[in-house]
């Protein structure tokens, strides 16, 4: 068991830059998620972790061992793949027994401990029956149990998991998040988890590292990310649906700020002037409302600014999803409950404004008042603090 | 339909069938005349065993007897060189098989697409060209005739095939099969044995057949840098030729043994070519 | 701090020194055999033939002398002469019935396997075998084929002291070692091929002479230029074959250069010339491939395939 840290850790491929000035501290035991959309780096900043890439610049600490030029096989981490990576001329037994028979690995594990030790872990992961079997004959998720449990046969330091459940079916898929974090739970290991999908993430981890492009857009725990998103990119990420993101432009209407965006006009109230008074040298925001924060009226008001056409309703339910054509664009609302309508009707809704994200059009950074600046900065994202 | 087309078939099952017959009868011919009497050839040709003459068994019993000890000689050494030389071919081509496929060579003069230059090139020079000038290296180095001398020679004879064979194999390996057991604790090398290897196996044993079928039927290097210990079967044959001629019926015997170990390497590859690699199951 | 720093350092070069040098032994072995079996051979060979030398004497510098020697050489010309037309002759026999007959394998349905390992035995022998047993099928006196050529009627053939047939026997040998070579390989061409192509060209009412020459001919092109290339190749370097059956003889009207090359340095102990012979049959074979390949180049450029 033991934290990990990356300090100012970047990675370049030739002209490309794959990791820029990665840092961030992963507690021991904690479980701590990567996430990001496809390219965004994840699977790069595991293989630096375990050891299988160099890093270009910066240091890796796994405990408080510095393990720049430790090769993979002296790292002590262990490893989902993606694809799972099983050997196919092993048996599930002899995959799970395969990293304790490592002849480097001290001490040397008796053929007596080698069976207990798999059966114990296949008991667990429900594939004790498995075990004669090759991995062509297994099917998704049992094959994903078997790389599960290869990394669990030994006890590591570290565990480093890469998008392990994306090729699984959906029941599966959700099946299978319960029981890894509990799994994580019982044994306590730290766990570093790559995954696209926010759910995952949310649902998961202990903390949740915001990758894209190779750059940590935002650091926080689960509720941190959702409730204050730190950019435009993250904020579209979370939530199902996703959150609505308009381009708006400000204006100074008498006495208040407006925001107008091609389809419509909002007032600002005064609780968000705040963040406003940020935005430098230029008006562009990103407006950004939660489908959950729009309220839908099949009668024109002065409380439901928005005009639109309904395109598609989803009744789900106990929710119902609309998606409405307003202007130029898609908008997203959910609803509790049933709500009758027609495809093209006439919808307005209306906005809680106090619940609104703003960002600077330009950065794609959340616009925050001065005081949280100066506080945030502070205690910066990198989660640690500082030295 | 009709005539026209089953006059066809007809027509094409003559031909292969007189293509088959051109192809057998001469062995059929050898090892009908490895059953006969010294008197029964110089009579003139027959061709049915028991019904054009009797069958008999001097020539085994001249292989078994007078000329035993350079028949055992030659034997053991073509299955000696053979064997150790493709071992090595092996061996070394699939190592070097394995960097090609996963490291990035740049010499000033080889770099990694330059391996199906070096194979054509190899293959092209005819081996009169090389053997004289190892015939005076071999004897300056007291090679001349040695096992030693002949299996490095057919080792350098038959690496290139083998690398071009498994080079394509090793290719095929997913990568990340080797970075899951550096992860698990393996270093280089033991990923290579462990994991690699195995999955090449196929590979590795058509490379090693074909090297073995190679080296067993090679003539001109035998011939000019052996004359007594390392002498292969081919060598010893021609000897027998020369000293003994006519006696057909010894020469049909030895001919038969000689094609013995060539034929079971031709149905293994057969089979092999059949077969499909089982690298599935790593998703 | 320095310390530090250094150890990381010398960790640093350590694994990278190790990483480098693993990759660098791994393509060494090879590397090593063909520069020694292989290079180094051919430059001392071509040292060699500018030299007199006698084996376990001493070497004596004579410039070309063994170049204008050989060249006019009857013996020396007349295995140049063969060596070119051996594959000359033999090739193009072999290519038509090698693919007539893959032509017809591929038709069957049952028992291919079977006729497959037959029609592919030939070339698993031997070589030196295979010339004993045609030495034997050729012999004057009681061997079976002047025999069977008497029974039908036709004159029989002085296979030894007749320079043509001496010549046409080994033609005949060859083409029964090798034509399974181009069976093999225009058979696993044949194999590869859509059916598609070859079903429209039925339901066109295509007759099969034109859906040969117009679909499986073209499709096959790549196949035939390998399999004419590697043949040839191989036959410039025929040996085993004609020491067996002929000896080089009559005289030394079959003999090839590699046999007149060895008879040479066996015969006089003087490896120069052995080794002038050597050299310029290595540049007829270099001129040769070359030829061909930019031929290749030029068909598969024009038949319509990139």
């Amino acid at each position: 068991m033991a934290s990990v840290r990356l300090v100012e850790v970047s990675k370049v491929y030739g002209s490309h830059t794959a990791l820029g000035d990665i840092s961030f501290d992963c507690v021991d035991g904690e479980f701590l998620a990567l996430l990001g959309s496809a390219g965004a780096g994840k699977t790069s900043l595991l293989k630096i972790i375990s050891g299988l890439e160099s890093v270009s610049s910066g240091e890796v600490y796994i405990g408080d061992r510095l393990v720049n030029e430790v090769p993979p096989e002296a790292r002590d981490t262990a490893m989902v793949f993606e694809t799972y990576s099983l050997y196919p001329h092993f048996s599930v037994f002899d995959n799970l027994a395969f990293p304790l028979r490592a002849p480097a690995r001290q001490p040397r594990v008796s053929s007596d401990q080698v069976r207990k030790q798999v059966q114990s872990v296949a008991s667990m992961l429900g594939i004790a029956d498995l075990l004669d079997r090759r991995p062509w004959q297994l099917s998704g998720g049992q094959r994903q149990r078997v790389a599960l449990g290869r990394a669990l046969v030994r006890d590591p330091k570290v565990f480093l998991m890469d998008e392990p459940i994306s090729h699984l079916d959906a029941k599966l898929r959700n099946y299978m998040r319960g029981e890894l974090k509990r799994v994580q739970k019982d044994i306590g290991i730290t766990t570093i988890y790559a995954t696209p999908d926010y759910k995952e993430a949310m649902g998961m981890a202990d903390h949740v590292v915001f990758l894209h492009e190779g750059v940590i857009h935002q650091y926080g725990t689960p509720s941190d990310i959702f409730e204050r998103p730190a950019s435009a990119l993250v904020a579209k990420m979370v939530g199902d649906p996703a959150m609505n993101l308009l381009e708006a432009r400000l204006s100074w209407v008498e006495d208040h700020f407006g925001l107008i965006t091609e389809a419509f006009a909002l007032d600002v109230p005064p609780l968000l002037t705040p963040l406003l008074q940020n935005l430098e040298g230029h008006d562009k925001v990103i407006l950004g409302v939660r489908p959950t924060d729009l309220i839908p009226s099949l009668e024109p008001g002065d409380d439901y600014p928005i005009a639109g056409r309904v395109h598609v309703f989803e009744p789900l339910g106990t929710s119902t999803v609309l998606t409405v054509r307003v202007g130029p664009t898609m908008m997203s609302i959910k609803v509790a409950g049933e709500l009758s309508v027609g495809f093209d009707d006439r919808i307005w809704l209306g906005v809680r404004m106090e619940n609104v994200h703003l960002f600077d059009a330009r950065t794609g950074r959340r616009l925050r008042p001065s005081s949280e600046e100066r506080k945030k900065e502070e205690t910066s994202h990198h989660g640690q603090s500082s030295s | 339909m009709g005539t026209a087309s089953s006059r066809a078939r007809w027509t094409r099952t003559a031909l292969l069938t007189l293509w088959i017959l051109f192809a057998l009868l001469p062995m059929y011919w050898t090892v009908v005349t490895a059953f006969k009497l010294p008197k029964a050839i110089y009579s003139g040709p027959s061709f049915i065993p028991g019904v054009d003459f009797k069958i008999s068994t001097l020539s085994w019993q001249t292989l078994l007897t007078e000329e035993r000890a350079n028949f055992i000689k030659g034997i053991l050494n073509s299955i000696v060189l053979a064997s150790v030389s493709s071992f090595l071919s092996v061996l070394f081509g699939a190592f070097a098989a394995y960097g090609l496929a996963r490291y990035k060579y740049d010499y000033k003069l080889f770099k990694n697409d330059d391996l199906g230059f070096l194979i054509v090139s190899q293959r092209i020079m005819p081996p009169i060209v090389s053997v004289l000038a190892l015939f005076i290296i071999f004897r300056t180095f007291g090679l001349l005739d040695t096992h030693v001398g002949m299996i490095l020679a057919y080792t350098a004879f038959n690496l290139p095939l083998a690398l071009y064979l498994l080079k394509d194999f090793f290719s095929g390996i997913p990568r990340e099969l080797e970075e899951a057991a550096a992860v698990d604790g393996y270093g280089k090398l033991d990923q290579i044995i462990r994991v690699v290897l195995p999955l090449t196996a196929p590979g590795l044993a058509a490379a090693y057949m074909l090297s073995f079928f190679f080296a067993w039927n090679e003539f001109l290097f035998a011939l000019m840098l052996t004359f007594d210990t390392a002498m292969t079967l081919p060598v010893i044959i021609t000897s027998w030729n020369t000293r003994m001629e006519p006696k057909w019926w010894f020469l049909s015997a030895v001919s038969i043994i000689a094609i013995i170990p060539p034929s079971i390497v031709a149905v293994l590859l057969d089979r092999f070519f059949m077969e499909r690699r089982f690298l599935r199951g790593t998703r | 701090m320095a310390i530090f720093s250094s150890a990381l350092a010398r960790r640093v070069i350590a694994s990278a020194q190790r990483r480098e040098i693993f990759k660098h032994l791994l393509i060494a072995p090879p590397l090593l055999f063909f520069g020694a079996f292989a290079i180094f051979p051919l430059l001392f060979t071509l040292w060699v033939s500018l030299n007199f030398w006698p084996v376990g004497g001493e070497h004596r510098f004579i410039a070309l002398a063994n170049y204008q020697h050989i060249l006019s050489d009857f013996s020396f010309r007349t295995s140049l002469r063969n060596n070119i037309l051996y594959p000359l002759i033999a090739v193009p026999l072999e290519y038509a019935l090698g693919f007539g007959v893959a032509l017809l394998i591929n038709q069957m349905t049952r028992g291919q396997r079977l006729i497959r390992l037959i029609a592919f035995m030939p070339m698993m022998l031997t070589p030196i075998v295979v010339g004993f047993i045609w030495k034997m099928l050729f012999y004057p006196t009681y061997g079976p084929i002047d025999f069977v050529l008497w029974r039908l009627g036709l004159p029989k053939v002085d296979w030894i002291t007749n320079a043509s047939a001496a010549f046409a026997s080994i033609v005949i040998t060859d083409i029964w070692q090798w034509t399974p070579f181009i069976i093999l390989i225009m058979l696993g061409g044949l194999r590869s091929l859509p059916v598609e192509p070859f079903e429209s060209a039925r339901v066109d009412g295509a007759s099969s002479w034109r859906i040969f020459w117009d679909v499986t001919f073209p499709m096959l092109l790549p196949y035939s230029i390998a399999a004419i290339v590697l043949r040839s190749i191989e036959a410039f370097k025929l040996f085993d074959i004609v020491l067996l059956i002929s000896g080089g003889g009559p005289g030394v009207s079959t003999a090839t250069t590699t046999l007149i090359a060895y008879f040479t340095s066996f015969r006089t102990g003087n490896m120069g010339p052995a080794a002038a012979m050597s050299v310029l049959l290595l540049i007829i074979v270099i001129v040769f491939s070359m030829t061909f390949l930019r031929i290749t180049q030029w068909v598969l450029a024009h038949s319509g395939r990139v």
